[in-house]
């Protein structure tokens, strides 16, 4: 990647405190668009707490997010969707007692008949674009009406990815994304990501398995105690060196 | 779709068990005594299960959510209790039933505000208004039967509660018909009832995709009180009597009912027609020991081993629905 393109999502010293602790320290962080990047880091290193803000699930203490070079402000889910920021939470990304259709379309159902916000579900629709959608990341699956629970873990990564590709998400922040997996799963969900890419879409992961997205990312960033500790792209690092910043930081 | 396809499609829907059950026992019923299925007791029985059908439903609703109230049963007294008593005192009765609808929807927003604010599981909330509401409900009336107000009530009456000529149904069978299919509209085909299920199914995947969960509680609290006011409203009119102590233990045959018509006790599963079978189920049962001529307190023994069965032969048809996958 060049460091020239321009920058998607910017972030000028971020902190975050939750009571008498400080989570996040003078955090900045300048992601460009297209960019995969691997946020990486020990537990309670501060890389949670970073997507959790710009995911609208906290807000900053102080500092400043910039999207597309325009200062925003993410007050919650919402907010952030409607940037085009959105969330994969490890273990929460799906409701597993219902279908692949519905689960695509929560939150976002297209509607006809409608008061305010409420409306009623096209559901036609929702069978034809979910079917669509899971083809789209070559899920064997026959139909959108099949129920999350009855997926496997990588399967239901593809739903996951399917809703982002589907929705034109601009960036797409990934916990754990290969966690669980069986090693032909992992290379699946590793592809969709490869896809997920070459549409364009900027993607951060949260990770503990560096050798798993180790190949498609472009960057890392390495954090601890809150703060940013390195910021290298993947030409200029190794997973030994990666290792050795986060275990003797 | 292939045949089994159908098959899987068929049983692996939350509200088989209890359909199945309910023609069973239908069947026996009639076979121990002909008249289980006459007119006559048919009346009765379109009579007394939309009543309870209407209270399970909302709790129904309200389970796919996440959430319990137990307070049902106390809201339906209180209800039917505020109606009769401000129509005594003269206020018109269109009025009276206004402000007794409103104070439970008051009631359900309680409910939802004590539940979401503190963060206290709604079993424990719920179960405390039930005894706030019953206390009310008893206070009110100063611990007397109130006279039933014939003259005012009888538009609504006539409007909620009277016998339609030449059918088994009164007026209140038509408008729980009518509240059905708003509710099957609500539940199964509005973007608001998927997210009642997604709330219910996995909060943080449903907050995660910009649903507002608290909202969609609010939301269902409200609707379950109001609902649960509403039958106690038809109740009264029917009988024309108002006790503070009517309707104790509806808040656990409302559960019971929902369960067994397929809902689970861990939200986002369940069906309005479920719901409605669950509380048909009940009633049937009730009715059809009398009508057998067995000993009526074996009532709540069968319900007993009638939820249980249901929830076994629905987790394992689920089962067996899964594991027919193609």
């Amino acid at each position: 990647m060049n460091n020239n393109s321009e920058s998607i999502i910017k972030c000028e010293n971020l902190n975050k405190w939750y009571g008498a602790i400080q989570a996040l320290k003078d955090v900045s962080i300048d992601i460009k668009k297209g960019e995969s990047v691997g946020l990486v880091g020990d537990n309670g290193a501060g890389k949670s707490t970073f997507i959790k803000i710009l995911s609208g699930v906290h807000k900053q203490t102080s500092g400043n997010i910039y999207f597309n070079g325009n200062l925003v402000n993410i007050r919650n889910a919402k907010d952030a969707m409607a940037l085009g920021i959105e969330t994969i939470f490890q273990d929460s990304a799906l409701a597993p007692t219902l279908s692949i259709a519905r689960n695509l379309f929560v939150g976002r159902e297209p509607t006809t008949f409608n008061i305010g916000s409420f409306g009623l579900m096209d559901k036609p629709k929702m069978a034809r674009e979910s079917l669509e959608a899971i083809k789209r990341v070559e899920l064997d699956l026959r139909s959108g009406d099949e129920i999350v629970e009855n997926l496997s873990g990588g399967e239901r990564q593809g739903v996951v990815i399917a809703r982002a590709l589907y929705f034109r998400t601009k960036v797409l922040i990934m916990d754990e994304p290969t966690n669980h997996l069986s090693v032909k799963e992992t290379d699946k969900v590793l592809r969709w990501i490869e896809k997920l890419k070459s549409e364009g879409t900027t993607c951060i992961f949260i990770t503990h398995n560096l050798h798993h997205v180790f190949p498609v990312s472009d960057r890392f960033i390495t954090f601890a105690r809150g703060e940013k500790i390195a910021d290298v792209y993947k030409k200029d690092t190794s997973i030994e060196e990666l290792t050795r910043m986060i275990t003797h930081d | 779709m292939n045949f089994k396809q159908l098959i899987k499609s068929i049983i692996s829907r939350p509200e088989f068990a209890a359909l199945a059950i309910f023609i069973i026992i239908a069947i026996v019923f009639y076979c121990f005594n002909e008249r289980f299925l006459s007119a006559r007791n048919l009346r009765v029985l379109f009579t007394i299960s939309p009543e309870i059908a209407l209270i399970a439903m909302g709790a129904t609703i309200l389970m796919i959510s996440g959430e319990f109230d137990l307070s049902v049963g106390s809201v339906f007294a209180l209800s039917g209790v505020i109606m009769v008593v401000l129509t005594n005192s003269g206020i018109d009765p269109w009025i009276s039933i206004s402000i007794s609808l409103i104070a439970c929807i008051f009631i359900g927003y309680t409910n939802a505000l004590i539940t979401l604010k503190f963060g206290i599981p709604s079993f424990i909330a719920t179960l405390g208004t039930m005894f706030m509401v019953r206390s009310l409900a008893i206070v009110i009336v100063k611990a007397d039967f109130p006279p039933f107000p014939m003259e005012a009530m009888e538009l609504p009456r006539a409007l909620f509660a009277n016998p339609i000529p030449g059918t088994v149904f009164r007026m209140s069978f038509v408008w729980f018909v009518l509240i059905t299919f708003l509710l099957i509209y609500y539940l199964h085909r509005s973007n608001y009832g998927n997210w009642c299920y997604s709330t219910g199914a996995n909060p943080a995947a449903a907050k995660a995709m910009g649903v507002s969960t608290n909202n969609v509680k609010i939301r269902n609290f409200i609707l379950c009180s109001f609902l649960a006011g509403l039958s106690g409203i038809f109740m009264v009119l029917r009988t024309k009597s108002a006790f503070p102590s009517t309707g104790i233990g509806y808040e656990l045959q409302a559960i019971a009912a929902a369960v067994i018509g397929g809902a689970s006790l861990f939200g986002g599963i369940g069906t309005v027609f479920g719901a409605c079978v669950g509380a048909f189920l009940l009633k049937f049962l009730d009715n059809g020991l009398v009508m057998a001529r067995l000993d009526v307190n074996w009532f709540r023994f069968a319900v007993g081993v009638l939820l249980i069965v249901a929830v076994i032969l629905n987790t394992n048809l689920k089962r067996i629905g899964n594991r027919m996958k193609n």
